[in-house]
């Protein structure tokens, strides 16, 4: 049987990580090839029910990636998705959700060797967890 | 008739007499021995029918939302004060239609603990043993918000020391551990949706949980959207639940609802200072943020650690 390939699930914000997987691809760095990019405006339009969605739907990990706070294109929506996503963090935590399963980075357009990073250490990660067993 | 009941009546037929109210919410007894429902009196003859003792168990705040045309006064006691702040901050409540007749409480019974001793009169504080869980962790014996107050304000004393010690004892267990207490309680339910119904800072006329497009709650019967449901509620009622635990004791599946709500409840209190259901002047806590906010929560828990504020 061929080795576990775990389905990751990215939010990028479009003015930042988005940009900044771009710049990963034009600057020909290469990431694994499990990730799922979703694009959205600003980190602040996750709702921490897609990402509940997202997990419970068979995603074996998601990603949610936005500007450094202070460089929201909207000024602010990233301080909301920082106060809402650390609640589920925990959250998700607590109900026993590997931890290894959500996370938040805070990823500019100009760091595709971060999001690279990133994406590698998530990959790994979950490997070594398994498959998500919560999907019905 | 005890002395609370009294008052109760009086406030009850002033409110009535000068029109400051139309419709009275309050308790009244039900069909069988110690249970209280809820009563709607807007007449005089009625006014008997009200009552108070330590079995007025449910939050009557939620009623208000059905009757918001009207000029309304309420019962309610510390917990339920503090749903209807949250109600208010919503803007869910115009607060000069609500007349608010607070009553102090010491908690009240869990009916499946009782025995032969309790009647009608007995003490929250002589019979501790008997008090709903909630109960024994509230921070609010008096109400935080009234027009009229019923009896005596008590003294606010907390009966247990750790209030959080009940989720705290999910968190120290292992990650499998939670993940299967978690599954097994919620394989029991049936999606009968009472804990929605009852949750008095559940007033979205259009939920989440009955949207066909997107379908978040699929019709399927499996755990995945069993949680999702549960998530839906534990995600929007964040830092508004006040845990009066109504949708618990409501649940004929007996799951323990507030140990995910309390847990909420918990972090929104250590991560950010926030306790909801004390000051109306505030904005909701969701729809706030500060710039002080720290990064480091985004790693997630660190279990173990003291849960003091």
């Amino acid at each position: 049987m061929s080795e576990f390939e775990p389905k990751i699930v990215g939010f990028f914000c479009n003015w930042c990580s988005y940009a900044g997987a771009d710049l990963a691809g034009t600057s020909r760095f290469s990431y694994p090839p499990n990730i799922r990019i979703i694009r959205v405006p600003c980190s602040g339009r996750v709702d921490p029910l897609f990402v509940c969605k997202a997990l419970l739907s068979g995603a074996d990990a998601v990603l949610v990636g936005g500007c450094h706070p202070g460089d929201c294109h909207y000024s602010e929506g990233n301080y909301f998705a920082r106060r809402k996503l650390s609640l589920l963090k925990r959250l998700l935590e607590y109900l026993g959700i590997e931890k290894e399963r959500f996370r938040i980075e805070w990823i500019s357009a100009s760091e595709g060797n971060k999001l690279v990073r990133v994406v590698k250490e998530m990959v790994e990660d979950v490997k070594k967890i398994g498959p998500n067993k919560i999907r019905h | 008739m005890n002395e609370i009941e009294k008052n109760l009546r009086d406030a009850a037929k002033e409110l009535l007499e000068k029109k400051d109210a139309d419709l009275i919410i309050g308790y009244e007894k039900g069909t069988e021995e110690f249970w209280m429902r809820p009563c709607f009196v807007d007449s005089m003859d009625d006014v008997d029918k009200l009552t108070f003792n330590a079995f007025c168990n449910i939050n009557l705040s939620k009623y208000i939302l059905e009757h918001k045309d009207k000029k309304v006064a309420v019962v309610l006691k510390g917990c339920d004060s503090k749903s209807i702040i949250a109600l208010l901050q919503e803007k869910q409540v115009n607060r000069e239609n609500v007349k608010i007749i607070g009553v102090p409480c010491y908690g009240v019974f869990d009916e499946s603990l009782i025995d032969k001793d309790i009647n009608y009169d007995s003490k929250a504080e002589d019979n501790m043993k008997f008090l709903r869980k909630r109960c024994l962790v509230c921070e609010n014996h008096n109400p935080v918000i009234y027009d009229i107050l019923v009896g005596d304000k008590l003294e606010e004393k907390v009966w247990r020391e750790n209030i959080y010690e009940e989720v705290e004892e999910i968190e120290k267990k292992p990650q499998k551990e939670r993940l299967e207490f978690f599954t097994k309680v919620f394989s029991r339910c049936i999606r009968c949706l009472a804990c929605r119904n009852i949750c008095p800072v559940c007033f979205c006329k259009e939920c989440l949980i009955d949207e066909q497009n997107p379908l978040w709650v699929e019709r399927k019967v499996g755990l995945s959207d069993i949680l999702m449901l549960h998530l839906i509620r534990a995600v929007h009622i964040t830092g508004r639940c006040i845990d009066c635990g109504n949708c618990e004791e409501v649940c004929p599946a007996k799951i323990p609802l507030r140990k995910i709500y309390k847990k909420m409840e918990k972090d929104v209190r250590e991560m950010f200072g926030y306790v909801p259901g004390r000051n109306i002047d505030l904005p909701p806590f969701q729809a706030t943020f500060s710039k002080d906010d720290k990064d480091e929560y985004l790693e997630g828990e660190r279990f173990g650690e003291s849960s003091k504020v």
